[in-house]
């Protein structure tokens, strides 16, 4: 944790964030692979940057990540109390990178994200995932307390949104992409001085990252089956009067608690790259 | 804290001594011997290098590509070995400063640095912001920035803007000045230019010579600027003679050392020194030399070179006059014309910038015959690069139509067009993404729906006609500027247009990567018949490679007509704010001065030389001119 | 296109003249009045006046540009709220799979307009306050320096970067590069060729652009004054104090007289 703070000391790693977020935003708001309802959500391309960017630049992309976010709420004329949940819920699309990759036990391939190995396609689908889905619940549930949208449909939406993007475009990218910012020098373990990484034992690593993916997806999961109805069956014409506002403070309680855990999680993690780039 | 040169009394700026430094960490200098070890894997960009900048000087550095400019003149503020690490010796002394040990950001009290690329050292939100940033970080009294900013705009002659413009709005040479602008208001001793130019247009580019000029003038004569008392000593690395003229003192560097040094016009005169530097001999001084003068005749400007024609009675026998039949261009391009293959009629372009309208093209009427070579200049906003866009339909007419092949491109897919109009953007790096150089070649391609046999067999075409041959799985990101326009060209090449439309290829390239891409160019149209149009700034180029010229400005097409007629009128082009080479201007001076008026200008130094009464020709370049006339 | 992609629009009003904080303070003043309250009667007062000053201020452009989020926006949670809020009234709209009741369509009417109205709020926003004092409000509020100037470089950046997207889509498109594809996961993938352009551009210049920073005597360890610094006028203290009396009065409005609600 202590990186994401130690990491403002250094002049490239500023300017990572910096040229992140405007990578970010720059990508965010002209290219749309697909809309979905006009207006609303549709499956951006720019999305793939947070987790592939978290990889690579560690504590750079989740600023990075959340500063883009906003500014492109700026230039696309959606800045408001909205934004908070965007910064935050895009920080944390960032931060999960760099924090899971290679601490995911025997998910993980243990090499760095060359993305020449099925195993490692699918550390990083899981990583997609739990990225996805963590800004999925953050910005979902900041906009369910804010009562602009119910959680359930923002939740699944942007979960997907989130994941597909990511998954399609995030093996090729890193295929092409991680070889070159290596050998630029760009890579955070490269960048940051080794005093400034987080130093955490392995075991404790790997529980972070699975506590990370739990509680991500969990969020996501039983959020939406809260507010669409426990069972799930009574969708629509009931739920409303099932749990009315008592479904929606449960919603909102479930949500600080879920971001809360996340940030104990975050507290007690470490990274795996930066021992793999030095080996 | 260090002095300024009137304070510090060894009268010396900056002093290197036996400096060694090599990109890889790993790379071992010998102990005891000082001397490199030869079987270090990073090879040594500085080899020893011994250096002295005196206070109240204008030092220029030339040499190669990838010679070591740069990184020498990164060790004078401590990037080198602070920010970029490296294997580093030696002793660097600035300003009272031990420059191997103090920190970039420590040194900037002190030294200020002006690199190429513009875009990479604005920060700021507004022009404000931008200029007060540096003085901000010194920790200068806020008092005392409001004076810094008035001086420091003031010198780089930007006090006309609005300055709570953000500096995105402004043009290329008025953002490098607003670079400048940010490092004076540091009041550094020192200023380091790296190829402050190299990515401007003529007019931006004339626009920063004349502040950096101004700064000159007040290092030598130890005098204000304004309330400061301006830069003791300005160092520049430049790879155009025109720049390095300002300088007083001048330093060739050749394998990491310094192979020659002295007063500027001996020498940028030294032929000999110069090619062995792999520095462009000035092209002036390149005739002359030719013409069998001796060195301290050499002359630098159009006005020595016509003084020196006068008194030792040269002759001047344009290369063409006035009504006679044209000869083509030096490169020989363009020998054969035939049907009409680009067709604009009444074409006009308009966007949307700020809410406002712009015109960008208007009523444009242009055909291009196939197997010509046509540049089209104008200054930054005059239309040129939108007017190009149109040739292959990559933007649509709002008015007109713009034909290829006598169809409509509005009815034709860039699935059609774009296999045989090929478009070479700018910055190659806009459109390179493969993990090797066969695969970004055999993208276009494939996208056209080639495979199998015939697709192999043109991708290696195409990386053969460009010389990349070896390079094939190599990735292209790795390559130097050079390299990666000519991958961008294969890449357009393995596609086997019949034309090829260009935007300024060679911005951002040293002269010899400009001529041999431009070489490559003029060989694909004499031998393939390739059609050519092309954007640009370079005059010279336009001299050298395109016997057509269209002039643009305000949208507007204001001239087509042969390059040489066009060359002719010198106060017309200096209207459009263009400015000939110096071999074109001195073939027009010496006409006039002879009054020969139907008298058309030399092109290139052969022609000059020709003309002057010297014989022999020798590039290759020019025998195709030869067979041509 | 430069200089074409923000939203602030030049002027000299009132808002436009305060400092950045006094305009924060007004806009979180906005807000929470559109939080506070459910019923749409209520929610669209503020909605009203910030569309109104909007239009004043010659913010139409800015509007155009949204208008279609705004409308979709609407749309979509007048169809979805229903559904999650709770019922009462009699029922307004019956159809064979669910009863519509008229408390369930004034709230989804209310919350519609409340995100309808941080739209447009913070669109006035944006509209009277440029980059510039965005990043010098976030540094007026005790946001530390570092973190605002990258906030403030990656708002310089975003211009050249979203040309340079606009360019790279050219050059793949005359190297006969199309997006457009039937399946899904084949037209996400034909990003590529754009995205690593964009990506490999910015990437290229960290290393010289932070090269060109520590040469400007940028270093977040040192002490650095703040030039343009002013101090709060009279107006500003004025603005401040209408922010936080919409703050505080929209709570005890609503939560101790109970009011505006459905």
């Amino acid at each position: 944790m202590r990186e994401l703070i130690t990491m403002w000391r250094d002049t490239r790693m500023i300017m990572l964030v910096a040229v992140i977020a405007a990578i970010y935003a720059a990508v965010l708001i002209p290219f749309n692979a697909l809309t979905i309802i006009p207006g609303i959500t549709s499956i951006r391309p720019a999305n793939v940057f947070p987790v592939i960017f978290g990889i690579m630049f560690g504590p750079a992309a989740a600023w990075g990540s959340a500063i883009g976010n906003l500014i492109g709420d700026v230039f696309s004329g959606q800045l408001g109390p909205g934004s908070v949940g965007g910064f935050v819920g895009n920080f944390f699309f960032g931060l999960v990178g760099y924090k899971l990759w290679g601490n995911l036990g025997p998910l993980s391939s243990g090499e760095e994200p060359r993305m020449d190995s099925a195993r490692q396609v699918v550390e990083y689908l899981v990583i997609a995932l739990t990225a996805a889905a963590a800004c999925a619940a953050i910005i979902a549930w900041w906009l369910d307390v804010l009562e602009l949208f119910p959680f359930s449909v923002l939740g699944t939406i942007i979960t997907v949104n989130n994941f597909l993007a990511a998954a399609v475009l995030g093996p090729p990218l890193l295929y092409l992409v991680y070889p070159r910012v290596k050998e630029m020098g760009l890579l955070y373990p490269d960048v940051m001085r080794e005093d400034d990484l987080p130093d955490v034992a392995p075991s404790r690593r790997q529980l972070a990252a699975t506590g990370i993916v739990a509680v991500s997806i969990a969020w996501v999961a039983i959020g939406i089956a809260i507010s669409v109805g426990v069972e799930g069956t009574q969708f629509l014409a009931t739920t409303g009067e099932t749990f009315g506002q008592g479904g929606s403070v449960t919603q909102q309680v479930l949500g600080a608690v879920g971001l809360l855990v996340l940030l104990g999680l975050t507290a007690i993690s470490g990274d795996s790259l930066s021992e793999m780039v030095r080996r | 804290m260090t002095g300024t040169a009137d304070e510090r009394d060894d009268g010396v700026t900056a002093r290197l001594r036996d400096v060694f430094f090599s990109y890889d960490r790993d790379a071992d200098f010998d102990e005891g011997s000082g001397r490199p070890d030869p079987d270090a894997r990073g090879g040594l960009v500085l080899d020893g290098l011994d250096l002295d900048v005196p206070d109240h000087s204008f030092t220029v550095v030339m040499g190669a590509s990838g010679g070591g400019k740069s990184t020498l003149l990164r060790t004078f503020n401590g990037i080198i070995p602070d920010f970029i690490t490296g294997a580093f010796d030696g002793e660097i002394d600035v300003v009272g400063h031990d420059a191997t040990s103090t920190r970039v950001s420590e040194m900037a009290r002190d030294v200020g640095m002006v690199i190429q690329d513009y875009e990479a050292q604005l920060f700021g939100t507004s022009i404000t912001a931008e200029v007060a940033f540096g003085p901000e970080n010194l920790a200068v009294p806020v008092a005392d920035i409001d004076d810094r900013i008035d001086e420091s705009l003031a010198v780089a002659g930007l006090t006309d803007l609005d300055r709570d413009r953000a500096p995105d709005a402004l043009s290329g040479g008025q953002k490098q000045r607003l670079v400048f602008a940010g490092v004076l208001a540091m009041q550094p001793d020192l200023l380091l230019l790296d190829e402050p130019t190299s990515d401007l247009d003529p007019v931006g580019s004339r626009e920063t010579l004349s502040v950096i000029g101004r700064l000159a003038d007040a290092a030598r004569a130890d005098e204000r600027v304004g309330e400061w008392a301006g830069p003791d000593s300005i160092v520049l690395v430049t790879h155009k003679i025109e720049e390095a003229l300002l300088a007083d003192h001048a330093v060739l560097l050749e394998g990491g050392q310094v192979a020659h040094s002295g007063a500027a016009e001996d020498v940028f005169t030294d032929v000999d020194s110069l090619r062995d530097s792999r520095v462009a001999v000035p092209p002036l001084v390149d005739a002359f030399d030719r013409l069998g003068f001796d060195q301290p005749d050499l002359p630098l400007s159009v006005d020595a070179a016509a003084q020196t024609a006068a008194e030792s009675d040269l002759p001047w026998d344009p290369p063409a006059t006035r009504g006679e039949a044209l000869p083509g261009a030096p490169a020989g391009t363009a020998p054969d014309v035939g049907d009409v293959l680009f067709e604009l009629e009444d074409v006009a372009y308009e966007y949307d910038a700020d809410g406002e309208t712009v015109r960008a093209v208007d009523g444009v009427d242009l055909t291009i015959r196939e197997g010509e070579v046509v540049a089209i200049v104008g200054h930054n906003g005059s239309g040129k690069t939108t007017l190009a866009k149109q040739l292959n339909g990559l933007l649509d007419p709002d008015e007109g139509v713009a034909r290829w092949d006598g169809s409509d491109l509005t009815d034709l897919q860039m699935s059609e067009v774009g296999r045989r109009v090929g478009f070479v953007f700018q910055n190659p790096d806009h459109q390179i993404f493969a993990a090797t150089v066969e695969e970004e070649v055999a993208f276009g391609p494939e996208n056209f729906g080639l495979e199998g046999e015939e697709l192999d067999r043109r991708v290696a075409e195409a990386i053969r006609t460009v010389d990349l041959d070896g390079l094939e799985e190599a990735d292209p990101f790795n390559l130097s500027k050079g390299q990666r326009q000519r991958v961008a060209l294969a890449s357009i090449l393995a596609t086997d247009p019949d034309a090829i439309v260009f935007d300024e290829p060679t911005t951002g390239l040293d002269a010899t990567q400009q001529e041999t891409f431009m070489d490559l160019v003029a060989e694909l149209n004499r031998e393939q018949g390739v059609t050519v149009a092309m954007v640009t700034h370079s005059m010279s180029t336009v001299a050298t490679y395109a016997p057509r010229t269209v002039v643009m400005a305000d949208g507007r097409k204001v001239a087509d007509a042969p390059t040489r007629e066009r060359f002719a009128d010198e106060d017309q082009l200096h209207q459009w704010d263009l400015r000939p080479p110096q071999p074109v201007a001195l073939a027009n001076r010496l006409a006039a001065d002879r009054g020969i008026d139907d008298a058309l200008p030399a092109l290139s130094v052969d022609e000059l030389v020709a003309g002057l009464g010297g014989g022999e020709t020798r590039t290759a370049t020019t025998d195709a001119a030869g067979d041509d006339r | 296109m430069s200089g074409g992609s923000s939203l602030y629009v030049n002027g000299d009003s009132i808002l436009h003249r305060l400092a950045p904080r006094a305009k924060i303070a007004l806009a979180l003043g906005v807000f929470a009045v559109a939080l506070a309250f459910d019923n749409p009667a209520w929610v669209v007062v503020p909605f009203a006046v910030s569309l109104v000053t909007l239009l004043a201020l010659g913010g139409l452009k800015n509007l155009m540009r949204v208008w279609f989020v705004v409308v979709a926006i609407f749309v979509v949670g007048m169809v979805v709220w229903p559904a999650f809020v709770p019922a009462g009234g009699p029922v307004v709209l019956s159809t064979p799979l669910l009863d519509v009741t008229r408390d369930e369509v004034l709230l989804a009417l209310g919350r519609s307009t409340r995100f309808a109205s941080f739209i447009v709020t913070g669109l006035l926003f944006v509209t009277v306050t440029s980059n510039e004092e965005i990043v010098a409000g976030l540094r007026s509020l005790g946001v530390p320096f570092a973190f605002c100037f990258a906030v403030g470089t990656a708002l310089r950046l975003f211009p050249t970067l979203l040309s340079a997207t606009g360019t790279v889509r050219q050059a793949q498109e005359a190297r006969g590069h199309d997006v457009a594809a039937r399946s899904p996961i084949k037209r996400i993938r034909n990003y590529v060729p754009l995205l690593i352009p964009v990506f490999m551009t910015a990437i290229r210049n960290v290393q010289t652009q932070s090269m060109a920073l520590e040469a400007r005597g940028f270093d977040t360890r040192r002490e650095r004054t703040f030039y343009g610094r002013r101090p709060l006028s009279g107006r500003d203290w004025l603005a401040i104090l209408a922010g936080v009396a919409l703050i505080v009065g929209a709570a005890v409005a609503r939560y101790v007289f109970g009011l505006g609600v459905v």
